[in-house]
């Protein structure tokens, strides 16, 4: 990579591989302020005053999926679309190296800070994104996708956005070593909680929608096509095995694959019950609801059909 | 790290688990505050095929570096295995059965209580009153003749090794210099250290407890009970107090007037401060006393 280093542009010690693009909940000109303050004031001023922001960033729980993954001190990982470093941090901790990129410049620049006060230097840190990268084949012990394969079809180099999907998977597969593992964080399509909430696409609903009514929608309200392509179970299984990949263990992440408190095998419905039974609060109507049918089979069945978000872990 | 226990489980247990082909399934757990530091402990309940209850729970840690929370945790609960061995109690907590080290890895392996987490109401919490008075009168049974005589010097001890400030040291000790705790004799008996309706766990009549991180935090009695009532509802905390500490301190046969209740409510209510660092950093010493004497109206 030191030959290609030598080519590309560098900022802040940061080498970009792809133009810089800024994504997140919160605005740009927010977390610019936000980098400034830290620059100036330093961490404990920061702390106090951002902390909370930035989506759960400081929490160490974000990455607890790895769990499920044999994961030694000599692995290498590869975090796709790594944000503020929310798993690469806690990954860094345990493994040999990680290598993080990310489409944003800001958010990347603030995990290199990250590291830098935890006193991680095993973290490679640059600009790219998954069609712009540049690695070897055979590179990686594990790769992790969290929240990242649903915004990969906004890439207007392919037809359609599941084009873009699968091209995403098979350059990730190439990148596994052979016994590598991919992480993908993500949705399921016909979540409940879309009911009351967006879909990625900023519209209600689009997400339940046979996806060409859902394209006509988008361009009729936000004058573009609808690219946020996100599946239930059997379409992420489709989709794996259409990019090349064996089978998939998909798991139920509570509250969210970003914050995956209470995970739970998908196949195993004794253990939801016991999960909603014992572990989740009854703090909202639907959870006293859950709780209250958890004993009826098809509630339990079409309750895991509705979860929010799973967490997929894939062998090459 | 879930295959490495699995191979663990298997090894260790077989007659638990019921052969070397069997598939273990395990559930990821933690609390909604896991995750804040490093020493935050993850738990997996491990679950056979087709069961419906977990028959092992597994605690960890994030790193390896954090390997003193799983051991002080293991630690704890043996003690409390071993307090309560071939008595009543012993189902009261979760067994220790295996702590695995191999200087990369660490977690703990424990059975898993009966029960759910319960929101709990007056009934429910006479219910766990009057068992965790029952299991404390046990203890003070088997405490081998162990007193606090000196109540005075016992908190002042505290005091002086904590982490205040020493300005903060100073205020609250020139607040128990006023008060009296003469006379007083308190058994020594080991307290849970965090016994909230988080940590409860109740099915029917039977009562488990969870949590050990701040089992001996110290042994002077009464702090559980105080804890349990100040967390249920720390408005109404003084009047528990006064409802059930005199069959608690007839049961475990201390000697105290009840005109020297308020003194010692004082210095649970300033040792639940001191056990949770976070709670001391929020407050000054000044804050926890005027709002001891707002809260127990002095």
């Amino acid at each position: 990579m030191n030959d290609i280093k030598n080519h590309i542009k560098i900022i802040d010690d940061i080498p970009f591989f792809s133009e810089d693009s800024y994504w997140g909940k919160a605005p740009k000109e927010e977390l610019e302020k936000a980098l400034k303050v830290l620059e100036e004031k330093g961490w404990e001023y920061f702390n106090a005053n951002y902390q909370n922001k930035f989506d759960f960033t400081f929490e160490e729980n974000r990455a607890d999926w790895r769990f499920n993954i044999p994961i030694d001190k000599n692995f290498v990982v590869l975090d796709a679309g790594a944000g503020m470093g929310r798993n690469s941090i806690p990954l860094a901790r345990v493994v040999k190296k990680v290598v993080a990129f990310d489409s944003s410049f800001l958010r990347i620049k603030f995990l290199k800070k990250r590291a830098e006060k935890e006193s991680l230097d095993n973290i490679d840190i640059m600009v790219a994104d998954l069609f712009n990268m540049p690695f070897k084949q055979n590179s990686f012990d594990l790769i992790v996708m969290n929240g990242v394969l649903e915004w990969v079809g906004a890439s207007d180099k392919f037809k359609n956005p599941r084009e873009a999907q699968i091209t995403a998977l098979k350059i990730c597969k190439n990148l596994l070593k052979d016994g590598g593992y991919l992480y993908i964080g993500i949705e399921n399509r016909f979540a409940f909680a879309y009911l009351k909430g967006f879909d990625h696409s900023g519209l209600r609903f689009t997400s339940y929608m046979p996806r060409f009514i859902a394209n006509w929608y988008m361009f009729l309200r936000k004058g573009k096509r609808y690219d946020t392509y996100t599946y239930n179970i059997k379409g992420y299984q489709k989709l794996l095995r259409d990019a090349g990949f064996g089978g998939a263990n998909f798991y139920l992440a509570y509250p969210g694959y970003n914050c995956p408190r209470t995970i739970i095998p998908y196949d195993n419905l004794n253990i939801l019950a016991y999960a909603i039974k014992n572990l989740m609060p009854e703090n909202t109507l639907r959870r006293k609801v859950s709780k209250m049918v958890v004993g009826i089979k098809p509630a339990l069945w079409l309750y895991r059909k509705l979860f929010f978000s799973f967490s997929i872990i894939v062998k090459k | 790290m879930i295959q490495l226990i699995e191979k663990i489980i298997i090894e260790k247990f077989l007659d638990l688990t019921g052969g070397i082909n069997v598939k273990l399934s395990f559930l990821k757990y933690s609390t909604p505050n896991s995750g804040k530091s490093l020493d935050d402990k993850v738990i997996f309940f491990v679950f056979k095929a087709n069961e419906k209850n977990p028959f092992l729970c597994v605690k960890t840690v994030r790193t390896y570096l954090a390997k003193n929370t799983v051991i002080k945790n293991f630690d704890n609960l043996k003690k409390l295995n071993d307090l309560t061995n071939n008595s009543k109690y012993e189902n009261m907590f979760a067994k220790a059965l295996y702590l695995f080290d191999d200087g990369e890895n660490i977690f703990s392996i424990e059975t898993v209580c009966p029960g759910i987490k319960t929101k709990l109401n007056k009934k429910r919490l006479e219910i766990v009153t009057k068992k965790y008075i029952d299991f404390q009168e046990y203890l003070a049974r088997n405490n081998n003749g162990q007193f606090i005589t000196d109540i005075e010097q016992f908190v002042k001890d505290i005091i002086i090794q904590s982490e205040l400030k020493e300005s903060d040291k100073k205020k609250i000790l020139q607040f128990i210099g006023q008060m009296s705790f003469k006379g007083i004799r308190l058994p020594r008996i080991i307290q849970h250290g965090d016994v909230t309706e988080d940590n409860i766990l109740l099915e029917k009549d039977s009562v488990s407890i969870i949590d050990c991180d701040f089992v001996g935090f110290t042994d002077m009695p009464g702090f559980d009970l105080f804890g349990l009532f100040y967390r249920f509802d720390k408005y109404k905390s003084k009047k528990l107090c006064y409802e059930y500490f005199p069959e608690y301190f007839i049961k475990i046969r201390a000697d105290i007037g009840v005109d020297k209740y308020d003194n010692l409510f004082f210095l649970y209510y300033f040792l639940e401060h001191l056990r949770k660092k976070y709670l001391l950093e929020k407050v000054s010493a000044d804050e926890i006393i005027s709002d001891f004497k707002i809260i127990y109206k002095m």
